[in-house]
């Protein structure tokens, strides 16, 4: 199931939450010299990020958006039927998260709870899975929460991370609907690459030991320990540039949409320059492009539904939104839907 | 390939408005030639000559002409 159509689901709503706590990228010379960070603003387009307290999860902030959601849509909590919570940065190992948020967020028992777990490329992979569990129900509705506290698993003192990754929170309501439109999806993995973004210790394969803490430098003065993210950046360039304009093609064509088909294309904020490249190649004019890096960074999974949230909220023109993911694992992959019914919510902080 | 062509190329890839650049030409005086111009340039060398070189190789050269040595003696 590598690319393929889904009739008769419709995103209800969409909202999304982002920390209050804005760090400016200019005031992290801590491991940056002043000229330095200008550079890397300059390349990135990464002006500030938003970052939580020490005492808030990838769940608080989806637990917000989604209480906003279900409330400004006035939705009867006993028709929601599945959650799924999409993140890195879940609550716990034990138990599951989505199971946490049903009961938080008041809803029924008769509800399917669903964990998954993926990086950059997970907005496109968790809504086609939710957008297939909704096709497999008559009634109901699915409430998709994906969710990142970056902030969390990045080394502070890590010159090809610690500037670039934010938090956030999205939710997106689905139902079924008698519209003939289809939304389109696509998945692609290579693992690999599974090495090439990866947090080495804690989990089963290297279990945290006596030396996991311990920081260690790395070349060009970078410093982490081995519960943080290691991020290869030429590794992930080198593939992206490559696999990204290929999988948006392949979409289209099977979707039967041209570039000048789509009302807007929404690219994995991961930094300005590698989407600039993709713009180049598939021949994409800069006002198709929708971002909003340079005041959030790259929040993972979440970027995709938060550039929803704050550019395509004032857009006319929505019915053939072309959104591409990629990241860790690594994989990728496209969704083309139509958000012409879409109720989208004005961004909300915690 | 011709020295002229991988110029050619390297100005496309690198997207730079320079004029005069030439084989001989220093790579620093390139102002598109910083961190993400050298990833871009790597990048281009891996996929499209089948080259077998690192970022930090990339980064001690010169010249154009390094680079064009690098895929003709590959």
């Amino acid at each position: 199931m590598n690319i393929f159509s889904i009739k008769g689901v419709e995103i209800e709503g969409i909202a999304s939450c982002v920390p209050s706590n804005i760090v400016e990228n200019r005031n992290c010379t801590d491991i940056y010299t002043k000229e330095d960070i200008e550079v890397v603003i300059k390349n990135t387009k990464i002006e500030q990020r938003r970052i939580v307290d020490s005492d808030v999860c990838a769940s608080d902030l989806g637990y917000k958006a989604a209480n906003y959601l279900l409330e400004s849509l006035s939705v009867d909590k006993s028709e929601i039927s599945g959650i799924v919570f999409l993140s890195q940065t879940p609550d716990y190992k034990i138990p599951f998260t989505s199971n946490i948020l049903q009961h938080r967020l008041g809803l029924d028992n008769k509800c399917l709870c669903l964990d998954l777990n993926a990086g950059c490329n997970g907005f496109i992979s968790g809504l086609g899975t939710s957008f297939s569990l909704m096709k497999s129900q008559k009634k109901g509705k699915i409430l998709f929460i994906i969710a990142e506290t970056m902030s969390k698993i990045v080394s502070k003192t890590d010159k090809a991370t610690s500037v670039i990754f934010g938090d956030a929170a999205s939710v997106l309501l689905l139902k079924n609907t008698d519209a003939e439109n289809s939304s389109y999806f696509s998945n692609y993995s290579d693992g690999k690459l599974f090495e090439t973004l990866i947090i080495p210790d804690g989990g089963y394969r290297n279990v945290f030991n006596k030396d996991s803490l311990e920081n260690k430098e790395y070349e060009g003065g970078s410093i982490r320990n081995n519960t943080e993210l290691y991020m290869d950046g030429f590794g992930v360039f080198v593939f992206t540039k490559k696999r990204v304009p290929i999988c948006v093609a392949e979409i289209n064509e099977y979707a039967n949409y041209n570039v000048e088909d789509i009302d807007y294309f929404i690219f994995h904020q991961a930094n300005d320059f590698l989407i600039q490249q993709f713009l180049k190649k598939l021949n994409i004019p800069q006002e198709k492009n929708l971002m909003n890096i340079d005041r959030f960074g790259n929040t993972s999974g979440v970027s995709i539904p938060l550039v929803i949230t704050t550019e395509l909220i004032d857009k006319k023109n929505r019915e053939t939104v072309h959104c591409c993911g990629y990241g860790s694992g690594l994989a990728w992959g496209s969704a083309i839907l139509n958000m012409k019914n879409t109720k989208i919510l004005n961004l909300i902080e915690y | 390939m011709k020295e002229q062509e991988f110029v050619k190329q390297f100005i496309e890839e690198i997207d730079t408005t320079a004029n005069g650049i030439k084989i001989d030409t220093e790579l620093k005086s390139i102002e598109e030639w910083d961190s993400m111009g050298i990833m871009l340039i790597t990048s281009w060398m891996t996929d499209n000559f089948d080259v077998d070189i690192k970022i930090e190789e990339v980064k001690k050269m010169l010249t154009i002409k390094e680079l064009f040595d690098k895929i003709t003696t590959q």
